[in-house]
């Protein structure tokens, strides 16, 4: 496909934020707030930590069966048979299904290792799983596509058929030619990141369950009223006839926004054996079909003055988001390249299917970009936090970078830093480096309901779920902060699609949809228990206000109610009032830098990260405790990306050969640093989400903490001891 | 899981009577920390498990020539905590100590970290019939060796995954092996097998025979030095280790012994090391050349070459260590 | 809630299976974004029938790809 080239708006100019007309004044965050912002405790902690919390995996019902899937070994196959009579006799199977059908040529084509092509259902998970082997499946291989740069060479065997690479259209600004003529220096390389899994804790699946043609599902899924629609269309039954059931689930990071075909397959074998079935894959399954953070790769042409301003950017981008799936990412990512060009190819090979992970594409753009930084910065013997400060966009509300870099290079102890290449002896090298992140979120359309009844208590139910984010602390906290109680006092009842509407927990978005529209059915709810309690107390409605577990007269607090009693005035009527997310309440974009400390054994190779420093924003803190986790989190998961977790496919064969957690590797405790987290309150601006931002750009400074350690640069992901000593070995150690 | 007879034997003798004659279908169970998995996975189908955890010894105990024996069946934690062991095998301690988890480390046993088959992923992995499972082809040669063996020639390249067998074959332990004949008596040296031997296991251990201890002989005034590279610090299988041990007169290493682990199909005694090491004092240059010497006849493959230089660092700091000059 | 829909599909060219992410996800978009990176495609789709990211006839769902022309496309 040809180039079509393609006038982008230059960069820089700052625009203003999208300020939608202000919700109701009644309904804004207190200028005083006694909850909101402050580290209350975890809600559900207790539930989790005792095992009282049941994930999907926990759900067991009465008669229930587990059923099994039967995967494709191959990464490219046509089904010439499938054989299901051997398994329909083994002990304890209750259904037999093939997932496709060999005579159909649109239906035997299996595109990736651990494709589905039949299931079973039996009375036990052990029964299931030796029954699935008695499947007999005969296939036919088919050429298949493994590296990306065996699918990129015009010699490759045609497996897709749009072609193995889609060539997207270049996106230009500026005046490239020009861009490079005012370059004192131009950086030439060529920089990766590769493919990880999301390795959620708790794997996809689903507990099916029918009534009649209604179907009950409990789905470890980030998105239950999107898995509802999933599974309507997907069993094509209307969408009211579904009641999708989440109450704990154990990550999904982007993984798990639909019912997939194990849903669909959970349902069917359900139906096909009058019996609810448990679904829930295995580890292998995991990584091989429930989707993946696509590789990037970039060769970068990019120029910067003599004074240290960045001048031209040039780049050929491609990555795989596996079997026909889109791999773009941000490039250059934030910093200010005024002439630029890019054209990008998504390169397709036999594997699972790409999905979102949390910050789609952020990571792999803030690699390649702050490395590249790195070595510019260099080239100009500049400070490399002075020269990012250099080349930022406007400062605003939601491009904080220059002060973040400021604030945190204090706490960091910058100046400390040695320049490329640690000059002190001995095998042990250590560095610090920098890189910062964005991301955008928002959050809108979110319903919630309040009742109060007259045993004071508060349930606040709004169809949202819980990520692991720590939903319900939020919803408790917000709520209380309307109603004067402590988070305890609230029961936030969420992950049930008979509950109002909210949107799936992605992109940062919950917290900015959920919080507004508590916010919004709580206060409708003060409102109308001022309005039951205030003749009791002699007043107008208007004259209450509910804080420390009471209601009282603003003018005259002696005159006062405990919540207790105020509720008792409720007799046989609670109070059932809902609330609509309304604009004003939440915004969207974030800000965040980190610092990494490492050291790097240049004898073995080993990095260890000793130090990583965030400082974020989110708008308003809500719940600081669980947007601190959700820092700590992203971080632990970045490091991962930096150092450890690799998906790793025999080239000849294509088949995964890491497909566990013993040789995909992931941080233990002994491999967690120390983190510091500086959060900044932006109360001004609302509600904001913070799962994806701190994830984005650790890896990135980790990256660049080690070339100032070691003095050579590593351009790729991830920075394994093979990767550090293979550098080394290549490029002479600069002092 | 394919399903199979339990056998619960509380005596040697008993344990060894249930035994088969062929490799697989009968299958000692110590702790199950390699067992269970392969049978969960389907690579261990066998037709009978024997527990052999209340037939074997457990214990530890001193011998007559000021040696110590380990029971088969001691549990990996108690080697690592026993502080007499720590004082005087000082590199069996710091091996046990890494193995694994927590929980391995408390379940798995001596003598099933000993046996326990290859954690090659080709190994591992169902889909790939490799040598070691009777296929035609050692996958890693032309594929994702980073892991797999630089030394020892094939035709298989795993690497052998014990840690506890590097320093017993440093510290010169002898195996009790017990069969339906009596027993014999196996240098730990001698008890490991190249795959251009023998493809179809590890070791000379026979499958109507149990390993039943291993006996360390007294370790005299011996320098011991054991150093391991991993990538992780928390659960992470090594990419080379090394345990020396060296006995010395005066400042003069008088015999070495230098054995690395992670880096073939065997516990690889570098005996060029040892031989560049006797006649010298410990000091940087020696130890540099010694694992020179170690690493001197390995042939990386096309991803591995980086762990010669692992190996070669973990000797060198093995010998700094036990000269007391370790700076790192 | 308002009906989600993605502003990467158009009603009328492309498949009405088509699913993505954004379609249950209640972003909003900050349009200085654009001042920190130019537009890419990053995202993932699914075929709500298949509940997979291959159609009924086994290719890849994508949206140049999912709108007419395939015999399971429903516009």
């Amino acid at each position: 496909m040809a180039d079509v080239k393609q006038q982008q708006a230059p960069q820089g100019g700052r625009g203003q934020q999208p300020q939608p007309p202000p919700a109701d004044p009644k309904y804004h965050w207190p200028a005083s707030r006694a909850l909101i912002g402050t580290p209350a405790r975890r809600l559900d902690g207790p539930d989790k930590v005792t095992g009282r919390a049941r994930y999907t995996y926990d759900i067991t019902r009465p008669g229930m069966l587990y059923g099994r899937i039967v995967r494709s070994p191959y990464p490219h196959a046509r089904i010439v048979s499938i054989d299901l009579s051997a398994a329909q006799r083994a002990p304890g199977v209750k259904a037999a299904i093939a997932w496709r059908e060999p005579a159909d040529a649109k239906r035997n084509v299996v595109m990736y290792q651990g494709d589905e092509v039949a299931a079973i259902a039996a009375d036990t998970e052990e029964h299931a799983v030796d029954a699935a082997r008695l499947v007999k499946v005969q296939y036919e291989q088919m050429p298949h596509l493994t590296l990306v740069e065996q699918a990129m060479s015009p010699d490759a065997p045609a497996v897709f058929e749009t072609g193995n690479v889609r060539q997207g259209q270049a996106q230009e600004a500026g005046d490239l030619a020009a861009g490079f003529q005012q370059a004192a220096h131009v950086v030439e390389q060529t920089y990766g990141t590769h493919v990880i899994t999301h390795v959620c804790l708790e794997t996809h699946g689903a507990v099916c369950e029918w009534e009649g043609d209604r179907l009950t599902a409990w789905v470890s899924t980030q998105g239950i009223s999107a898995a509802r629609e999933g599974f309507a269309r997907g069993l094509n039954i209307p969408e009211a006839n579904v009641r999708v059931i989440t109450q704990y689930m154990g990550g999904g990071f982007g993984s798990k926004m639909a019912p997939d075909a194990q849903g669909l397959i959970c349902a069917r074998l359900a139906r096909e054996a009058k019996a609810p079935v448990k679904l829930m894959l295995d580890r292998k399954e995991e990584h091989l079909a429930t989707g993946n953070r696509p590789s990037a790769a970039a060769r970068v042409k990019a120029g910067v003055a003599a004074d240290g301003t960045l001048t031209a950017f040039d780049a050929e981008s491609w990555g795989t988001g596996g079997a026909g799936a889109a791999a773009g990412f941000p490039l250059p990512y934030i910093y200010q390249f005024p002439n630029r060009r890019r054209t990008h190819k998504d390169v397709y090979i036999n594997t699972g299917q790409q999905r979102p992970m949390r910050a789609p594409g952020h990571p792999q753009g803030s690699f390649i970009t702050e490395v590249l930084m790195e070595e510019l910065a260099d080239r100009v013997k500049m400070d490399p936090i002075e020269f990012r400060i250099k080349n930022l966009p406007p400062e605003g509300p939601n491009a904080m970078w220059r002060a973040y870099l400021r604030r945190g290079a204090a706490a960091f102890g910058w100046d400390k830093r040695h320049a490329t290449g640690d000059p002190a002896p001995g095998p042990i090298k250590t560095g610090i480096g920098v890189a910062i992140n964005t991301w955008g979120g928002g959050g809108r359309g979110s319903q919630a309901h309040c009742d109060i009844s007259s045993d004071g208590v508060v349930v606040v139910k709004i169809g949202t779920q819980d990520l692991g984010t720590g939903t319900r602390t939020m919803i408790a906290v917000v709520a209380g902060e309307t109603f004067g109680l402590p988070p305890s006092a609230i029961r936030p009842e969420i992950g049930d699609t008979m509950f109002p509407i909210s949107g799936a927990s992605g992109g940062s978005t919950t917290a900015a949809g959920v919080c507004p529209a508590v916010r919004i059915a709580t206060v409708n709810a003060l409102d109308a228990l001022k309005e039951r309690v205030a003749p009791a107390l002699g007043v107008e409605p208007a004259a209450l206000l509910a804080s420390n577990g009471r209601l009282h007269v603003k003018d005259d607090p002696s005159k006062a109610m405990s919540w207790a009693e105020a509720c008792k005035q409720l007799g046989t009527q609670p109070i059932s009032v809902d609330g609509q997310w309304q604009p004003g309440l939440s915004s969207v974009t974030t800000s965040g830098v980190q610092f990494a400390d490492v050291s790097v054994d240049v004898e073995t190779g080993i990095v260890k990260v000793k130090r990583v420093l965030a400082v974020q924003d989110c708008g308003l803190i809500v719940s600081r405790l669980t947007a601190e986790s959700q820092v700590y989190g992203g971080i632990i998961g970045s490091l991962n990306f930096a150092l450890y977790e690799d998906r790793v496919l025999d080239r000849n064969t294509g088949q995964m050969v890491n497909p566990n957690m013993e040789w995909y590797l992931l941080a233990g405790m002994s491999d967690v640093p120390q983190i510091d987290v500086i959060l900044v309150d932006q109360p001004e601006r609302g509600v904001i989400g913070i799962g994806e931002p701190p994830t984005v750009s650790t890896a990135a400074a980790i990256a660049n903490a080690v070339r100032n350690a070691i003095g050579v640069t590593v351009r790729s992901l991830p920075l394994t001891p093979q990767k550090i000593l293979e550098t080394l070995a290549q490029q002479p150690q600069r002092s | 899981m394919k399903p199979f007879a339990y056998l619960n034997p509380t005596s040697e003798k008993e344990a060894i009577g249930t035994l088969g004659t062929e490799h697989g279908t009968v299958a000692p169970l110590a702790g199950g920390q390699d067992l269970l998995a392969r049978m969960k996975d389907y690579l261990a189908q066998p037709d009978r498990v024997v527990n052999v955890k209340n037939a074997l010894d457990t214990t530890i105990t001193s011998t007559p020539d000021g040696g110590m024996k380990i029971g088969a069946a001691m549990r990996i934690v108690d080697l690592a905590e026993h502080a007499e062991v720590a004082q005087r095998y000082p590199a069996v301690a710091l091996a046990a100590v890494e193995v694994g988890t927590p929980q391995i480390r408390n379940q798995g046993t001596v003598g099933g970290n000993i046996n326990q088959r290859p954690r090659c992923w080709y190994f591992r992995n169902e889909e790939f019939v490799c040598l070691k499972k009777g296929g035609s082809v050692c996958f890693s040669v032309s594929g994702e060796n980073q892991f797999n063996a630089i030394l020892g020639g094939g035709p298989s390249f795993i690497v052998h995954p014990s840690s506890l067998a590097v320093p017993f074959v440093a510290y010169n332990a002898t195996f009790r092996l017990a069969g339906p004949k009596g027993e014999r008596m196996v240098r730990a040296g001698d008890y490991f097998t190249l795959p251009s031997k023998n493809l179809q296991t590890e070791n000379v251990l026979a499958p109507n025979e149990l390993l039943t201890h291993v006996i360390l002989p007294a370790p005299g005034a011996a320098k011991t030095g054991h150093y391991e590279v991993r990538y992780k610090a928390s659960h992470d299988w090594p990419i080379a280790f090394a345990t020396v041990v060296m006995s010395m007169n005066g400042d003069t290493i008088s015999s070495a012994r230098v054995v690395m682990g992670a880096v073939a199909p065997i516990p690889w005694r570098a005996e060029a090391a040892e031989a560049a090491l006797v006649g010298k004092k410990i000091t940087e240059e020696t130890a540099a050349a010694a694992a020179d010497a170690a690493l001197k006849g390995a042939r990386p493959m096309s991803r591995n070459a980086y762990k010669v230089q692992v190996a070669r660092t973990a000797v060198k700091r093995a010998i700094l260590r036990a000269g007391g000059l370790a700076t790192v | 809630m308002e009906a989600l829909t993605s502003p990467k599909i158009t009603v009328g060219h492309h498949c009405l299976r088509l699913r993505t992410k954004s379609m249950y996800v209640a972003a909003v978009v900050d349009p200085d974004e654009a001042t920190f990176y130019d537009r890419y495609e990053a995202s993932a789709y699914w075929c709500g029938h298949t509940q997979a990211g291959f159609g009924p006839d086994g290719h890849p769902v994508r949206p140049d790809v999912c709108c007419g022309g395939r015999d399971c496309c429903r516009l």
